[in-house]
């Protein structure tokens, strides 16, 4: 069995982590590309309002739709190209993957539905403040400014 | 690099959810509406998610809001309710279609959830979700502080002597489906302007968390991808734990 470090958690260019290479008008409902990239700056956005975060270690994640409702964590699910899905809880997850990436960027970013609205402890092997959504979490491109935007219910950060 | 992180509450509003679930408005910013509207499961009938969150803050228990939330739903089935205080703090009320009326929840009957959390002294907050036809709706978090106006229901947990009542969930029991059912009927034949628009044509609200972003510059917005996957067709997960 695949272990949690050997899963194929890779760097890809920002927008193709994000499904944004394409040209659509709505995000893809199925889309499960997962992966890491850094940005220089994004949006996160709410029915509200946004904010702007910089130098973002952005980490593109995917749960299920029916994943057990957990209060402080969320169950990830990772599509693996020979055999079946991998599932990981995001706390393990973060604590395996976060040492091996970047420890420069000033905020991390975890793009990933968060059905359930659970509220994620402080990963303490994050090098930064850590963003999270509440509800489902979609990107878009500014096609004027090319301005990524990650809209979700309610953004909260995290921090040690 | 130092993150900076600017509120931009006006400079970059996002799209005010229409109100309805599962539409999504695919016109660009300024430019002409089109509306389109997903295929849903067994309704497609709008409900005022506004109007069922103040129903909650309004409730004086559990037969209130069941009459109350039939009364906002324009559609023809009976919207029965299941209270459950899971802990001293939270209590989630659960709206579903009791198909089968056996008066108990099962997934697929659920169209939404209430949960409440007491969140300090004094204060606490609701959010409902939308399931099964109206997945995608979420409300924001809505904030009650003690000395607000709302119905016993939730005034009751700021009395110093409270203690969850329904750690034994309250269900609507399937014999109450019809006392409910002529209640609503009473209702609308005596408030016939309210239910005018669901004659014409039907509303739905977008889920919020695929608003589009109103653009500053008029230029239009790109989609990208939702960060869930739906379970439908694909295989068991296998667990991860080292």
């Amino acid at each position: 069995m695949i272990r949690i470090a050997e899963l194929p958690f890779r760097e890809r260019p920002l927008l193709e982590l994000l499904n944004l290479d394409a040209d659509r008008d709505e995000p893809e409902h199925d889309y499960a590309g997962y992966g890491w990239a850094r940005a220089e700056r994004l949006w996160l956005a709410t029915d509200e309002g946004a904010q702007e975060v910089e130098d973002a270690l952005v980490l593109a994640l995917h749960t299920a739709d029916d994943a057990e409702a957990l209060p402080d964590d969320i169950d990830l699910e990772f599509e693996l190209p020979n055999g079946p899905p991998a599932a990981v809880l995001a706390s393990l997850f973060l604590e395996r993957w976060l040492p091996k990436l970047p420890r420069d960027p000033s905020a991390v970013v975890l793009v990933l539905c968060n059905p359930h609205a659970a509220e994620l402890r402080w990963p303490a092997a994050s090098p930064a403040p850590v963003w999270y959504a509440h509800g489902d979490v979609t990107s878009w491109l500014d096609r004027a400014t090319h301005d990524v935007h990650l809209v979700g219910a309610r953004w909260q950060r995290l921090s040690g | 690099m130092i993150s900076r992180l600017k509120h931009l509450a006006t400079a970059l509003a996002v799209v005010v959810p229409l109100s309805a679930v599962t539409a999504c408005d695919t016109s660009p910013p300024g430019g002409e509406r089109v509306e389109r509207w997903a295929a849903t499961h067994n309704t497609n009938v709008a409900i005022d998610w506004d109007k069922v969150n103040e129903a909650y803050k309004a409730a004086n228990g559990p037969e209130d809001l069941e009459k109350r939330i039939n009364e906002i739903y324009e559609g023809d089935e009976v919207i029965s309710v299941a209270v459950q205080d899971t802990d001293d703090k939270t209590q989630v009320v659960t709206g579903f279609f009791d198909k089968n009326t056996n008066g108990t929840v099962e997934e697929p009957e659920k169209i939404f959830t209430i949960k409440r959390d007491i969140t300090g002294e004094g204060q606490a907050q609701y959010q409902t979700v939308g399931y099964g036809p109206y997945y995608g709706y979420h409300s924001p978090f809505l904030s009650i502080v003690s000395g607000m106006v709302v119905g016993s229901m939730l005034s009751n947990m700021f009395m110093p002597s409270y203690r969850p009542m329904y750690t034994q969930p309250y269900t609507t029991p399937g014999h109450r489906v019809g006392q409910l059912q002529q209640s609503r009927s009473a209702y609308r034949a005596a408030n016939p302007s309210k239910f005018q628009r669901s004659q014409s044509g039907r509303t739905y609200n977008r889920p919020s968390s695929t608003s589009r972003p109103t653009g500053r510059t008029g230029g239009g917005f790109r989609g990208g991808g939702r960060f869930g996957v739906s379970r439908a067709g694909r295989a068991k997960p296998v667990r991860l734990s080292a």
